[in-house]
């Protein structure tokens, strides 16, 4: 449960990012520190994959399809927001 | 203890995904993202692995797991797949790439050492 929440507040995090860093004049630095290393790092892929064949080995093949569509649909959806308000708050 | 192993391992993990996706990244043209896809799907394919020991509480196992969580990245991904636009069929093949993927790897990985 709580890879969901990193994984999706991560990609929030690095839509805000992203869109403040077009606007402002950092440098290549801060792209590699905070875009790359930190929230690359904050999120993850391979926990991600590890629990969905956890869940469909336990046979819960609906807590799956629930984890999937709340990480899919929620980091999308949060990495659009990030960089909608990213790209208007200065 | 364990703390310092997760700390230290998910930054190296992360330089080694930084390294590994621009190296990628600069021997081809076609603009899609195969640097994440790769480290996504061979870290997963890692932590399959780790997890099918019977004990994972060394550090050794420890600095895998940090190691293999900084190496694989979600939120790239997920703005990767923004960027192709929605609604497009990049998009939809690599959201669909990465997951079935991702599970086959990391099945794969599991498998061969439970």
């Amino acid at each position: 449960m709580s890879v969901v929440v990193v994984n999706v507040l991560g990609s929030f995090l690095l839509g805000l990012f992203l869109a403040r860093r077009e606007r402002a004049t950092g440098g290549a630095t801060s792209l590699q520190f905070w875009g790359i290393g930190v929230l690359g790092s904050f999120t993850t892929f391979s926990a991600f994959s590890t629990d969905v064949v956890e869940l469909l080995a336990a046979g819960r093949v609906l807590a799956c399809v629930g984890y999937v569509s709340m990480s899919l649909l929620g980091g999308l959806a949060l990495a659009r927001v990030g960089r909608r308000i990213g790209g208007v708050v200065r | 203890m364990s703390f310092v192993a997760l700390s230290v391992a998910g930054a190296v993990g992360a330089v080694f995904r930084y390294v590994i996706t621009g190296w990628i990244q600069s021997r081809h043209q076609s603009g899609y993202p195969v640097g994440t896809l790769v480290v996504n799907l061979t870290g997963s394919l890692g932590l399959g692995l780790v997890l099918g020991f019977d004990s994972f509480e060394s550090v050794g196992a420890l600095a895998a797991i940090g190691f293999l969580g900084g190496f694989t990245t979600f939120s790239t991904w997920m703005i990767e797949a923004l960027g192709m636009g929605l609604a497009s069929l990049r998009a939809a093949l690599n959201l669909a790439l990465s997951l079935l993927g991702g599970v086959l790897a990391a099945l794969a990985g599991f498998m061969l050492t439970s």
